[in-house]
């Protein structure tokens, strides 16, 4: 069983650095990408390629080694049976990613991505992009404001 | 009974869509921690979950046809033992949550959450609003284009 960690981070790195090659051999032969937000659906390595490869101004880097980067899903997967045993789970094999991706206008957006895994490659992704906003003023007096990294 | 963790975001998701107070406040634990990573804002305790419910400027949005949330990470809280014995997970009861929200401007979001349930109540939610847009041009021929909901 692939370590989806590992798994993602080198998905992400191959993406960030247009290492097409690389990213081939991570993505499963019927990979199917979603875009929830605008309908798209992209089916097959090809057209995945083709839209990082003709993202006008050229693509975002998704920051894979970004320390807000994360994985979550992949340390749930493991159960402990009675006697102690631990045992990989069964069914499919699907985490949620979160990382964050500069644009070329300079703008940051968060991305969360669902992903599927089948036979140790990326399957199937149902990515959202979600824009940086300033707290508004109703919210304040029950927030606490973190940074944003 | 056994605590159905799908029928509880189901119902939680319709609850935050209609700013259903009384049902968040028996759904929501006493030390919920709710992060909004594209403001920075952390809302901390169930006072401050459920007053930025109570004082969303506009009141609760109209909700016609909201499809019902879906949730990843139930199904795979199980594992089948080599003699095929079902066993539970164990470990944290993390889930992600994706819903659709309607503003009162009559903007359609996708909001995705990783959530954590404590004591059968909602204890910990990272939240991402993402809005729905067009498909560039630019994409149009590597994609298909499915109806949005």
């Amino acid at each position: 069983m692939a370590n989806v960690q590992d798994l993602y981070r080198r998905y992400a790195n191959a993406i960030a650095s247009l290492d097409f090659p690389t990213l081939e051999s991570l993505v499963h032969p019927d990979f199917v990408l979603e875009y929830p937000q605008s309908g798209e659906r992209f089916r097959g390595f090809a057209a995945f390629k083709s839209q990082l490869e003709n993202y006008p101004g050229g693509l975002p880097a998704a920051e894979a080694d970004d320390p807000t980067s994360k994985v979550v899903g992949d340390d749930d997967r493991w159960a402990m049976s009675p006697g102690y045993t631990v045992l990989p789970l069964s069914g499919p094999e699907r985490f949620t990613s979160i990382s964050r991706v500069p644009y070329p206008d300079g703008t940051r957006w968060w991305v969360v991505s669902i992903l599927s895994v089948k036979d140790d490659k990326i399957a199937q992704s149902e990515t959202y992009f979600a824009p940086e906003f300033e707290p508004p003023e109703w919210r304040k007096g029950m927030a606490e404001i973190i940074p944003r990294p | 009974m056994t605590f159905d963790a799908r029928q509880f975001f189901v119902r939680m998701a319709r609850a935050l869509n209609e700013g259903d107070v009384a049902t968040l406040s028996v759904m929501v634990h006493p030390e919920v921690v709710s992060d909004f990573p594209q403001s920075g804002e952390r809302l901390r305790g169930i006072a401050a979950f459920l007053a930025q419910i109570e004082e969303y400027p506009g009141g609760p949005p109209e909700n016609a046809d909201l499809p019902p949330a879906t949730v990843l990470g139930d199904e795979e809280r199980w594992a089948i033992t080599p003699a095929y014995t079902v066993v539970p997970l164990a470990g944290a009861n993390k889930y992600t949550v994706i819903t659709r929200a309607v503003y009162p401007d009559g903007s359609k979001w996708h909001v995705v959450c990783i959530v954590e349930l404590r004591d059968e109540l909602l204890y910990r939610s990272e939240n991402f609003f993402a809005p729905d847009f067009e498909p560039p041009e630019w994409r149009r021929e590597f994609a298909e284009i499915v109806a949005r909901e």
